[in-house]
């Protein structure tokens, strides 16, 4: 990811390479792995704030609360799946 | 099981403080370049370079980059000593565990300077 973000930043013959290698279906799922798990640990991390500040720590609500997580992660991970292809 | 001398603050309560506003740091940094896609779904290189070039966004690069080390090493940390334990590897759990963690920590650094070298580099 590092590397990408190098090349494209380096040059724009750099910046051309990275899409091409991001045409690649194996880059492009590589991608995607990384980026969902970014994004669920984005989500279950704002959900663990949430739950700093006091909000919903009782049985019910963490159970609600990792339900909305697991459901907005599904979500988001599907919309970045579209996205990417 | 040596725990405290490995940890990044050396006290629980400055690890947790440091985790929570790495992590807002981190959060907000993600939806500033996921909003730089959307506003631009015809990025090319000239409109690439010129939101890293700025000296903000410098600032905000480099300030996000060493609050990934920090949110890096902290959660590592948690992540180890919960579940590298003797519990789980017998006697030889703690030297394992650093070695481990020793991998981590080399892995940040590189992560670090190579991150500083693209940033500030060019």
């Amino acid at each position: 990811m590092l590397y990408l973000l190098e090349l494209s930043l380096q040059s724009e013959s750099g910046f051309a390479l990275v899409l091409e290698l991001l045409d690649n279906v194996i880059v492009k799922f590589a991608a995607w792995a990384v980026l969902s798990g970014l994004l669920y640990h984005l989500i279950a991390g704002i959900k663990h704030l949430i739950m700093d500040l006091g909000y919903g720590e009782t049985l019910k609500g963490g159970f609600i609360g990792a339900c909305i997580t697991l459901a907005l992660s599904a979500v988001v991970i599907v919309t970045a799946g579209v996205w990417i292809w | 099981m040596v725990t405290n001398v490995t940890n990044l603050g050396r006290s629980g309560l400055y690890d947790w403080i440091i985790q929570r506003f790495s992590a807002i740091i981190l959060a907000a940094y993600s939806l500033c370049i996921l909003a730089s896609f959307v506003m631009n779904p015809d990025m090319d290189f000239a409109k690439w370079s010129s939101i890293f070039e700025g000296n903000a966004m410098r600032f905000f690069s480099m300030i996000t980059l060493f609050a990934l080390c920090a949110h890096a090493w902290i959660g590592m940390w948690t992540v180890l000593t919960d579940y590298m334990t003797p519990l789980q590897l017998g006697t030889r759990a703690t030297f394992l565990r650093i070695l481990f963690q020793a991998g981590c920590v080399l892995l940040i650094a590189v992560y670090l300077l190579w991150g500083i070298q693209i940033f500030w580099g060019n």
